[in-house]
């Protein structure tokens, strides 16, 4: 088994009013890793790329060890898009025939029945009737019934109310025990991948800022709260950006134990993505 | 591919039930009450069409994009719709021919049937090898749209344009259609100049879904999303 599910080596594409890349993204079997960025940041399309829907201008793509071209590498990927893309006149029960007759001998029927019952969805239902989470979960358990070694996930999570979530997010952790799975999903609720991911993708105007561990992510950067002079004492690197307001400084900090050892005297909390997500892209704007 | 088959099918099924049987009781009544032979002929048409209408389905629902994820090829993808086609045309034939039967005497010999029933296909095959890459490239209404007034161009230009031309030009035209009409009125019999020629266009209609197919392919390799 290779130890990254998909590899993105320099990738690149060029559309009329946006770029993404160069790129290098990995995922390691059997992680999760989570992919944030702002609107318009080119998450979609980095995951449109691996998973062959569109090609890429440069570079090279690695999916399960082959190329998303290649057809027996994507009978062992699963995906959600944010958009459906079932017809609502379609009905849960329809679906399954027609992907058993689409994934062969990968396809579980009983899976997908039990994914179903699990997801609380009539398969008699059409389509047009669910909820948009219950279209939500009826992609997931499409996306899963074949039993995939990775899983591409574009806001799956997107709309779904917090029990609901939670009961997804356990999935994805479950999917991921045996260490022979991944997944690789986008999201804008970061508090979700806080939970799950093992590590964070960071993609702003087209270009990944970083990819780290999360919990080094999440030991590694604070909020600082002082007064503008004492940045200055601070090694050079150390903040990212600093906001100003009326009652002083607010300020993203890389080493939050050397900054809280450096100036003791100082509110130095633990940054989540969100504060880290909006620091950098104020740094960029500015 | 029987899965790609499947889901197109079920798209059909779900959703033009309502609409088959009105076109089959609609269509039915007025053939067989009202003698219009053309109706028989115009539901081999209309059935055949259903296929190309899911394409603007797997528009709406972003189905292709998706499509891309599967473990299936671009060929495969378009074909079915083709395959589709060929399938609703040919099963909407027998009950074309069983429109026809129920019409009170005087009706139309088999052969007269036959001969409609094989123009139906050829103008429905036709149609669909136009529209097809044209949907693919455009999309399903606006491919829609330019098929029509092509077809409007193609079929009406002419008519108009012919009593425009000076008499220097539409003589030798008309010379040389009359020599050719009197050569094959020597040649052949009505009935078999009639079946040569619809036969020929079916066939050519079969020729131009192979050559559709392969444009659409090609668009369809390089469409992004």
């Amino acid at each position: 088994m290779a130890k990254e599910a998909a590899i993105l080596h320099g990738v690149q594409k060029h559309y009329k009013d946006f770029t993404l890349g160069p790129i290098d993204l990995t995922v390691p079997t059997g992680t999760i890793v989570g992919l944030v960025g702002e609107n318009g940041a080119g998450k979609t399309t980095t995951l449109k790329i691996l998973c062959g829907v569109n090609p890429a201008d440069a570079g090279t793509v690695s999916l399960l060890g082959s190329s998303p071209t290649d057809q027996a590498a994507r009978a062992r990927l699963g995906v959600v898009f944010e958009d459906a893309y079932f017809y609502g006149g379609l009905t849960a029960r329809r679906i399954g025939k027609s992907m058993a007759g689409i994934f062969g001998s990968f396809w579980n029927a009983q899976q997908f029945a039990t994914y179903l019952q699990q997801f609380g969805l009539d398969d008699g239902q059409k389509i047009s009737e669910y909820s948009r989470g219950m279209r939500m979960k009826l992609s997931l358990a499409t996306a899963l019934a074949h039993n995939p070694d990775l899983l591409v996930l574009d806001e799956a999570t997107a709309g779904l109310d917090p029990v609901v979530r939670s009961e997804i997010l356990d999935l994805f952790l479950e999917f991921i025990q045996d260490e022979r799975h991944s997944i690789l999903m986008s999201s804008h609720i970061t508090s979700d991948l806080e939970q799950v991911a093992d590590s964070i993708a960071y993609l702003h105007h087209g270009q990944l800022l970083f990819h780290e561990d999360k919990d080094v992510l999440l030991q590694e950067y604070g909020l600082l709260r002082s007064p503008r002079q004492v940045l200055e004492t601070l090694p050079a690197g150390c903040v990212i950006f600093t906001k100003e307001n009326a009652f002083g400084c607010e300020s993203l900090v890389k080493g939050r134990e050397e900054v809280r050892r450096l100036l003791p005297g100082m509110v130095c909390d633990a940054a989540g993505i969100d504060d880290i997500m909006r620091f950098y892209s104020g740094r960029d704007e500015q | 591919m029987k899965g790609l088959l499947y889901k197109d099918w079920s798209l059909i099924a779900g959703g033009y039930k309502t609409n088959f049987l009105f076109l089959l009781v609609f269509y039915g009544l007025l053939t067989v009450a009202g003698r219009m032979t053309f109706l028989a002929y115009a539901m081999v048409f209309v059935v055949g069409m259903y296929a190309s209408s899911t394409i603007s389905m797997d528009e709406n629902s972003h189905w292709d994009a998706y499509a891309h994820t599967l473990p299936v090829s671009p060929g495969q993808l378009v074909s079915v719709k083709y395959w589709l086609t060929l399938i609703l045309t040919v099963a909407s034939i027998p009950l074309s021919f069983f429109l026809i039967a129920l019409i009170p005497a005087p009706k139309p010999t088999f052969l007269e049937a036959a001969l409609g029933l094989t123009a139906a296909c050829t103008v429905t095959l036709f149609y669909f090898s136009f529209v097809m890459p044209l949907s693919y490239k455009f999309g399903a209404a606006k491919a829609r749209s330019w098929v029509s007034i092509s077809l409007l161009v193609v079929a009406f230009g002419p008519v108009a344009l012919f009593p425009l031309l000076p008499e220097s030009t539409t003589t030798p035209i008309k010379n040389a259609a009359s020599s050719l009409d009197a050569a094959i009125t020597a040649n052949w019999s009505e009935a078999a100049f009639t079946i040569a020629v619809v036969g020929a266009l079916l066939l050519f209609s079969l020729v131009c879904m192979v050559i559709s197919w392969a444009i659409s392919v090609r668009i369809y390799t390089r469409k992004t999303y």
